[in-house]
């Protein structure tokens, strides 16, 4: 089990609800939960970026990959961003859940 | 639902999520080109940073010495250098969490000064997700078939689990006396290593140290848990955590987990404590 520091901000249960009516094996719940997985890292990251000064990018990148999971980088993000991260983080991941709700409701 | 619709239905889902998650990727990294040359230049693409942070995780290979060239952020301590009347307490992070390999290193050092004890948080290539944790209180486990916690006569107040520990029933009573439950079943490879790492971590000597107070035992590996939602990173049994004196309150307190490299079993089960001469010693 591996942690991001924004995990805590993370709740998919409603995807996960959709996606029990698939009846997927555990393999392919594992797959997908995986696809499922990048796509929130890609909308949180980027709603992360587009709020912390461009200046700062590459410090928190380095330190991200370095340390995903540590707390102080949540702490980080509070000092240098000027909005509620927390609430950015929490907006970007409904609007990820939103948009593969929509893909799992799709018949085809 | 005919099986052959329902396979294609899922690889159907399966490609449109794949497509999403790259629409999303690539509205990443066109929208922030700094990010775009960070990833590409450590190999590594965005969506992928939870199974980077388990590799890391995994491994201990922590990048400290780029976490401490950020000045302005004090995301990890320094450990000072070891000197025999800093507790051992002073050498760990102020948070619990993983250590650096910097930190691992000094604590074995550490250790070996203390108890006279080869201990690490690696050992044949295997590492647990932490070595600084919390530890919560676990019930007696089943050594047999029919064992009750009145027949363990020790601290029976503490109850029996109704089901089996993580290897079944624990046979030996020195082992259930002394024993830890670690996460084996978050590490990376757990699924792809099933058979193997279950076998390593059967029984496996644990050194386990209250940072707090010192105090240290020795225990075995015979339950995987506890569940990542409790907070906690490791269980002990009735007697380990009486004997850390961490079973008062929530039950819920730190503690170094480390590998003891003893193959041939020398030391025995139990606390071990340090004397004049840098032997242990059963109390």
């Amino acid at each position: 089990m591996s942690k991001i520091f924004y995990d805590h901000l993370i709740v998919i249960d409603d995807v996960l609800i959709e996606l029990e009516r698939h009846k997927l094996t555990a393999l392919e719940r594992q797959e997908i939960l995986g696809i499922i997985d990048q796509h929130v890292h890609h909308h949180v990251l980027n709603a992360i970026l587009t709020h912390l000064p461009k200046e700062k990018h590459g410090q928190f990148l380095n330190i991200f990959h370095a340390a995903p999971y540590h707390k102080d980088l949540l702490d980080y993000l509070k000092k240098e961003v000027s909005e509620d991260i927390e609430t950015k983080i929490s907006g970007a991941v409904e609007k990820a859940k939103k948009e593969i709700i929509a893909e799992i409701r799709k018949k085809k | 639902m005919p099986k052959g619709n329902q396979t294609t239905d899922v690889e159907n889902l399966r490609q449109r999520l794949k497509l999403k998650a790259l629409q999303s990727e690539t509205k990443l990294l066109s929208s922030h080109p700094a990010a775009k040359k960070f990833f590409l230049g450590v190999g590594l693409r965005p969506g992928q940073i939870r199974t980077h942070a388990a590799k890391l995780l995994a491994s201990g290979t922590l990048a400290g010495s780029l976490l401490l060239s950020v000045p302005a952020i004090p995301i990890l301590t320094v450990s000072p250098p070891v000197v025999v009347t800093q507790p051992i307490s002073s050498l760990l992070p102020s948070q619990i969490g993983p250590l650096t390999f910097d930190q691992e290193n000094i604590l074995s050092k550490r250790i070996k000064q203390d108890y006279g004890l080869n201990a690490y948080a690696t050992l044949e290539g295997n590492k647990l997700l932490q070595s600084y944790g919390r530890m919560g209180a676990e019930q007696h486990l089943p050594r047999y078939p029919g064992d009750t916690a009145a027949a363990h006569g020790n601290l029976i107040e503490k109850g029996i689990t109704p089901g089996l520990g993580g290897w079944g029933y624990v046979g030996n009573p020195e082992v259930e006396k002394y024993y830890v439950a670690v996460q084996t079943l978050y590490l990376p490879d757990w699924k792809t290593r099933t058979k193997y790492l279950a076998n390593w971590y059967k029984h496996r000597r644990m050194l386990v140290i209250n940072p707090a107070n010192g105090k240290a035992i020795v225990t075995a590996v015979a339950d995987a848990g506890p569940s990542w939602w409790t907070g906690k990173h490791f269980g002990g049994s009735p007697e380990v955590m009486q004997y850390l004196e961490i079973n008062y309150g929530r039950q819920n307190h730190p503690v170094i987990m480390f590998f003891l490299d003893d193959p041939n079993k020398q030391v025995p089960l139990g606390p071990v404590q340090y004397n004049q001469n840098n032997q242990f010693n059963k109390s």
